[in-house]
């Protein structure tokens, strides 16, 4: 295996982004047709947070039932905004990071996407279904 | 990479397992104090069920901890039994289940652990970032 490896090797490029003034219904419709987790949000392309499907989630309860009836999300998500309801202490890493570094960053940490981003831009975005993909074709 | 090394090589075996009489508070403490993401549900020995940190946001919903805050408190929605959140058919592998073949899986679902049985008993669990610790000692 190629040791130094660059995060850019393996990271999506086309990034899904929302604008911190989006709605978060917004959100939803991006998160259920790309079928992702993650989506970084941008002002004028530099990232001030990352949305996660769960962070959506928390936001109502009972979508139990799996009915269609949607009438109770839109209300919850009239009374929040993504900048309420997005992680804002987010970890960053460049193209320029080892394939390993990453692998190691979101070992140790909790959650599962890293934007990348170099010189105050964001470049992509890496996942551990990237990594363990990467690993799979390691054998 | 080394071909056919077994998935019970790098599982975690020290299981935080939840039973049917716990409720979704114990689980939420669970959680939160061991900074893990997914639970098995047992009876006796036998898995039963799978509760993620993900099914538990499900269910709960969010306040502003202040007027006009930034920032939000989750509550967790404790009418509910872990029966009734918890996913029910769950994908298990076995003890002899390659670590190659794990990854394809975790890949491929979408989700991020995978219980290990043997003989019907749940002996271990095998998560994404088990595959990560895995794949950075390779390289």
């Amino acid at each position: 295996m190629i040791r130094k490896a660059p995060i850019s090797m393996i990271m999506t490029e086309n990034v899904i982004t929302l604008q911190k003034d989006d709605h978060l219904e917004k959100a939803e419709k991006l998160f259920k047709k790309h079928h992702i987790r993650h989506i970084p949000v941008v002002q004028d392309n530099v990232i001030v947070g990352m949305l996660s499907y769960s962070d959506l989630l928390r936001l109502s309860f009972a979508d139990i039932t799996d009915n269609d009836d949607n009438a109770a999300d839109v209300m919850v998500y009239n009374m929040f905004t993504i900048s309420q309801v997005m992680k804002k202490k987010i970890v960053c890493v460049s193209p320029s990071n080892s394939i390993k570094e990453v692998a190691e960053i979101l070992a140790n940490k909790e959650f599962h996407a890293l934007p990348v981003v170099n010189n105050n831009q964001l470049v992509g975005i890496v996942t551990t279904t990237d990594l363990i993909n990467y690993l799979l074709k390691q054998f | 990479m080394r071909q056919g090394i077994p998935v019970s090589a790098i599982m975690t075996k020290n299981l935080i397992a939840l039973t049917r009489s716990d409720n979704l508070e114990r689980a939420e403490k669970l959680f939160n104090r061991h900074k893990i993401k997914h639970m098995p549900v047992v009876s006796g020995e036998t898995i039963i069920g799978m509760l993620s940190y993900t099914d538990l946001m499900r269910i709960s919903f969010a306040e502003t901890s202040s007027i006009g805050g930034d920032t939000l408190e989750t509550v967790v929605y404790n009418n509910f039994t872990i029966e009734q959140v918890m996913v029910k058919d769950v994908v298990t592998i076995s003890t002899e289940t390659t670590i190659k073949e794990a990854a394809e899986i975790l890949a491929k679902s979408g989700f991020h652990a995978l219980p290990v049985v043997e003989d019907g008993t749940l002996v271990g669990i095998i998560t994404t970032t088990d595959l990560l610790n895995y794949f950075i000692k390779q390289i």
